[in-house]
């Protein structure tokens, strides 16, 4: 642990879990915002983030140590599309914000489970050495 | 931000559409009421709904850190003056007008249920979002367990 | 007699000499790594300890934004020292080994 590489891939995995939190507060408010004249939808950027962090030619190892936290921090935007949306300017439709609120839970169980088997990954390694 | 402020939201959202029923089924309720206390017939209520939001100051610096939103308000409940009131033609009754025309409320009954229906939606879909926000919330304290 | 070896011999102490001070240098330096090393582990260590414990206030003060924070600070804190530990008894273990040699 002296170079703290140990940690790499569980700092990214940190980071998309708070990108989830964030996308489940943002999905949220959206709901609640269903019958608010004039609102607009609003989402959460970081895949694309993440994605740009790790271009590169090297093998995954290298370019998960290369990633700097701040450069994937989640963006919160406003999604000002107009396809649809309704007489009151609202283009809020709760059927797909509920769909993305039960996609988004998936996602975020699916990180705590991986954060853990890594952890779990660690200690097995350091049970040998009582 | 905290932890709770995505359940802060959802129960924003569904006290804002609890009221928008109250206000609904109060206009159900007086569907047939020529006289109020003012001796006017009832006008039927609407509720405005905008989106919670902090000092003009923290809009701004929210604005610019791009935060989620604080939820939802009911900002008024307002009189609907714009649709005409119901004219029924009725000598006898006692609220009659010099023409024998009766005013009635303005309230629509099928346009009442379908909103009440859309509330109820509403209602159940903040429910909803809070009980994975709540899952969301445990989950993340088991991490390493 | 052959004088030149006698005067050999005495190059041959000298020899030894030298490289016993060379060795003791040698297992000096290889000391000092090891010490930096394990320096640099338990410095590691507290950090992770005082950000576990940062968390920890942060968190009953109400600063925190979700609940897996809390949780991987505490668990990194926890691995960190299991592993200083486990090459603390490493460590000790060769030490005793070494100790153990008859000589």
């Amino acid at each position: 642990m002296i170079n703290s590489n140990a940690f790499n891939y569980i700092n990214v995995l940190k980071t998309a879990a708070d990108a989830s939190w964030k996308r489940n507060e943002v999905i949220v408010n959206n709901i609640a915002n269903v019958s608010t004249p004039g609102y607009k939808r609003k989402d959460v950027r970081f895949e694309s983030l993440l994605m740009t962090a790790l271009t590169g030619d090297n093998s995954l190892d290298k370019r998960v140590a290369g990633i700097r936290a701040d450069r994937i921090k989640p963006q919160v935007y406003t999604d000002y599309s107009n396809l649809s949306y309704r007489l009151d300017g609202n283009n809020v439709d709760i059927d797909t914000e509920s769909a993305n609120l039960a996609e988004n839970y998936i996602k975020y169980s699916a990180i705590m489970d991986s954060i853990t088997q890594e952890f779990g990954r660690l200690k097995m390694v350091l049970q040998n050495y009582k | 931000m905290s932890i709770f402020s995505g359940m802060n939201i959802s129960a924003s959202g569904m006290s804002a559409q609890r009221l928008r029923m109250d206000v609904i089924s109060q206009n159900i309720a007086n569907v047939n009421t020529t006289r109020d206390e003012n001796g006017e017939p009832y006008r039927r209520k609407t509720v405005v709904f905008s989106e919670k939001n902090v000092t003009p100051f923290e809009e701004v610096f929210m604005k610019s850190a791009g935060t989620s939103g604080s939820g939802v308000k009911v900002t008024r409940i307002i009189e609907d003056n714009v649709t005409p009131l119901r004219k029924v033609y009725d000598p006898s009754h006692p609220d009659a007008d010099e023409d024998g025309y009766v005013s009635y409320p303005n309230v629509n009954i099928l346009q009442e249920m379908t909103d009440l229906i859309d509330a109820t939606r509403s209602y159940e879909a903040n429910v909803t979002a809070f009980n994975a926000t709540k899952n969301m919330a445990m989950k993340g304290l088991e991490v390493g367990k | 007699m052959n004088i030149a070896s006698i005067g050999s011999i005495g190059e041959v102490s000298k020899y030894g000499v030298g490289s016993a001070t060379t060795s003791k240098e040698n297992r000096n330096a290889a000391f000092e790594t090891l010490f930096q090393a394990a320096a640099k582990i338990i410095e590691e260590t507290n950090r992770y300890t005082n950000e576990a414990e940062e968390a920890e206030i942060a968190f009953s003060l109400g600063l925190l934004d979700n609940t897996h924070d809390l949780q991987i600070a505490q668990q990194k804190a926890n691995l960190a020292l299991q592993f200083t530990v486990a090459v603390r008894n490493q460590v000790l273990e060769a030490y005793k080994e070494i100790m153990n040699l008859q000589f």
